[in-house]
């Protein structure tokens, strides 16, 4: 496919659990990315993640209230940007042990 | 070329082929892999993380069906972790590019990762590191599969370079091929150093972290004399230290010359060296050094060698090859001297903060009475057949001292009523190494047939000072005037009573203080068997009423490093060629 004919989608999200972007609310955006006809990213100051590498999302070492910006390319990219915003924003923050 | 300092715990230079092991004890084989392998070594890389994902993924359902979804969710972010795309890709990258092999590049690439966690600023995300370290375990495991090997399946020499090593994979290691260890972690009292010492190879040990730098198959010095570890020498460096090690064998030649010679001073006093031993084969080191007997016999090796506890016959067996070899020459045997956080057929302790101030030794022994007499039985058994001396550890206690004789006065009725042969008065004696025993010193006196200080707790306790850590290690001095006095004391009252005492410390075998000790009364010294023959050098030049007025000045003295000074001076006097 066309770069240039690709959908893109971003999104700014702050983060909400109480303990940051630890190991479970990473494996839960790698999975979630995985589930769309896209390709999402997690980008933090210069960092820019594949939203489906779990280790690399922990390394990025978000903390609560840090902002976090979300790109999605893709045919599914609006779909995706929605999700994982949701889910950052409004799931995660419920789940916290 | 790369030098580290670390701390030499057993003398001597070795120079050979790295052998590295990972945390859990299997060995990290060759970093580089041929040119031609390396579509089969992606290939193996990539059923290892399948196979660790299929054993993830089993984990995972098993919790999560036992305890709920919120325990499974570990592994399944384990799981997550290991399908981590990047990180196929950089593994690929550097077996494909770099020509690393496999595990070499798992374990490269977590510790980076490990190293990246760690900086993190929150502390409850730089915990995952332990994540990670768990994930490169169980690569690691996958990947070495059928090959991975522990230190017991060796084929050549090799000189063994670990983070720490346990006590059980020092016991299992095949010392044949051994040459050499160092270690990351670890101080002088360390299990590598009593192990090292007992191989008689050289040891480095606290060195910090270094094994990133090398891996298996690299050429390596260890410099247990200096406390040196070069990794890949040049050939100058290896030059110098093949000189050396020629020059140190044909020393240690010389010194076996006095073999046959009594151990005595100038003037005629006896000295008895005697070895310290923790296997049974050391006994022919002892031996082969015209040692007096065996001062020490640490019994630890039985019960960290397997993972049952040790029958009678084990410590029958493995007590009468060295009673028989030393052929009517005493031989101390001391009871368990563990912690209970060691010995892995007992439960755990809950509340072990401080394994040294817990419940070890022969609180642990008269806590757990038939492990205790099943020792005791079978030193009683050996009584028969040689000159055999028992020993406690650790004793604080009057009480501790009574209650482990009723102990053994019991198991010795058990042998009569079976009619099992034993030595009626074996000599019953106790480690003093608590400052507590030497403030009671006389009162034990009235008790025990003879007693051995073990300085190296001694020291310990009496300065509060864990030797093993790096921060406060320079703290721990036997030349502490603390610790002398309490030597002198003990020594003092031993004499005085006429109770025999002996020195079975890492103290005693170091020739800088043998004038002391010699001034302060002790005749009796225990020592690693390869130092009995310098000892035994040193002492036939010196006398008596000298090393007293050597004592008498040292015990005025207010500071340990001008007490080592002034002890090394004096005996430089004495001995122009000693070498400290």
């Amino acid at each position: 496919m066309d770069e240039k004919a690709e959908k893109k989608a971003t999104r700014t999200v702050t983060v909400r659990s109480r303990q940051g972007l630890h190991a479970r609310p990473a494996s839960l955006i790698a999975r979630l990315s995985r589930s769309f006809d896209a390709k999402v990213y997690l980008v933090r100051d210069r960092e820019r993640v594949d939203a489906t590498d779990v280790i690399h999302i922990l390394a990025l070492g978000i903390m609560p209230e840090q902002e976090l910006r979300l790109e999605a390319v893709g045919a599914q990219a609006e779909e995706a940007a929605d999700a994982i915003a949701r889910l950052i924003a409004e799931e995660l923050p419920k789940i916290e042990d | 070329m790369q030098k580290l300092q670390g701390i030499a715990v057993s003398p001597g230079v070795a120079i050979g082929e790295a052998l590295v092991m990972d945390n859990e004890g299997f060995r990290i084989p060759q970093r580089f892999v041929a040119r031609d392998a390396v579509e089969n070594e992606i290939e193996r890389l990539d059923k290892a993380i399948a196979a660790a994902s299929a054993e993830i993924a089993r984990n995972r359902d098993a919790i999560t069906k036992e305890l709920g979804e919120k325990y499974g969710a570990i592994f399944e972010a384990h799981l997550q972790m290991l399908q981590d795309q990047r990180l196929r890709a950089d593994l690929e990258e550097m077996i494909r590019d770099r020509h690393y092999s496999p595990e070499y590049a798992v374990s490269r690439k977590m510790r980076q990762y490990v190293q990246v966690f760690q900086r993190l600023e929150s502390p409850y995300l730089a915990e995952r590191a332990n994540d990670i370290v768990d994930i490169e375990k169980r690569l690691l495991r996958h990947l070495l599969g059928h090959r991975r090997e522990n230190i017991s399946q060796l084929t050549s020499p090799v000189l063994v370079l670990a983070h720490n090593l346990t006590p059980s994979e020092t016991a299992n290691l095949d010392r044949r091929f051994v040459r050499g260890f160092a270690t990351e972690l670890g101080g002088p009292g360390s299990h590598t150093a009593i192990v090292a010492e007992a191989l008689e190879i050289p040891a480095v040990v606290g060195a910090g972290p270094f094994l990133a730098e090398v891996s298996g198959g690299d050429t390596v010095i260890i410099d247990g004399d200096r406390g040196i570890i070069i990794l890949q020498p040049d050939e100058e460096t290896l030059a110098r230290y093949r000189h050396e090690s020629q020059e140190l064998q044909a020393q240690a030649a010389r010194l076996q010359s006095l073999r046959d010679l009594p151990a005595e001073t100038a003037d005629g006093a006896r000295v008895y060296l005697l070895g310290n031993i923790e296997f049974p084969y050391e006994v022919e080191h002892c031996v082969d050094r015209g040692a007096d007997g065996v001062g020490l016999y640490r019994t630890e090796f039985l019960y960290l060698g397997s993972d049952s506890e040790p029958n009678e016959e084990d410590h029958y067996q493995a007590y009468r090859r060295v009673v028989e070899a030393m052929n009517g020459k005493p031989v101390t045997i001391r009871t368990l001297d563990l912690g209970a956080d060691k010995i892995p057929h007992l439960p755990k302790p809950e509340d072990e903060k401080n394994p040294f101030l817990g419940l070890r030794s022969i609180r642990l022994t008269l806590r757990n009475l038939p492990l205790f007499r099943t020792q005791l039985r079978a030193i009683l058994r050996v009584s028969a057949l040689g000159n055999v001396q028992v020993m406690f550890p650790l004793v604080s206690t009057l009480m501790e001292l009574r209650q482990a004789k009723m102990v053994l006065a019991d198991v010795m009725e058990d042998l009569d009523e079976n009619d099992i042969e034993y030595n009626r008065s074996l000599p019953v004696g106790m480690m003093v190494e608590v400052p507590a025993a030497v403030m009671m010193i006389d009162h034990f006196l009235e008790e025990v047939d003879f007693l051995s200080i073990g300085t190296n707790d001694l020291i310990q306790y009496t300065l509060a000072v864990d030797r093993s850590n790096r921060d406060v290690v320079g703290l721990y001095n036997p030349s502490d005037p603390a610790v002398l006095k309490l030597l002198s004391i003990a020594i003092g009252s031993a004499v005085r009573k006429g109770v025999p005492i002996s020195l079975c410390g890492q103290m005693s075998g170091s020739i800088t203080y043998m004038m002391l000790l010699l001034g302060l009364g002790l005749r009796s010294f225990s020592v690693t068997p390869s130092a009995i023959p310098e000892l035994k050098n040193v002492c036939r030049r010196l006398t008596i009423p000298d090393c007293e007025s050597v004592a008498q000045k040292a015990m005025t003295m207010e500071n340990a490093r001008d007490i080592t000074a002034y002890l090394r001076g004096e005996l430089k006097k004495r001995v122009p060629d000693a070498s400290f």
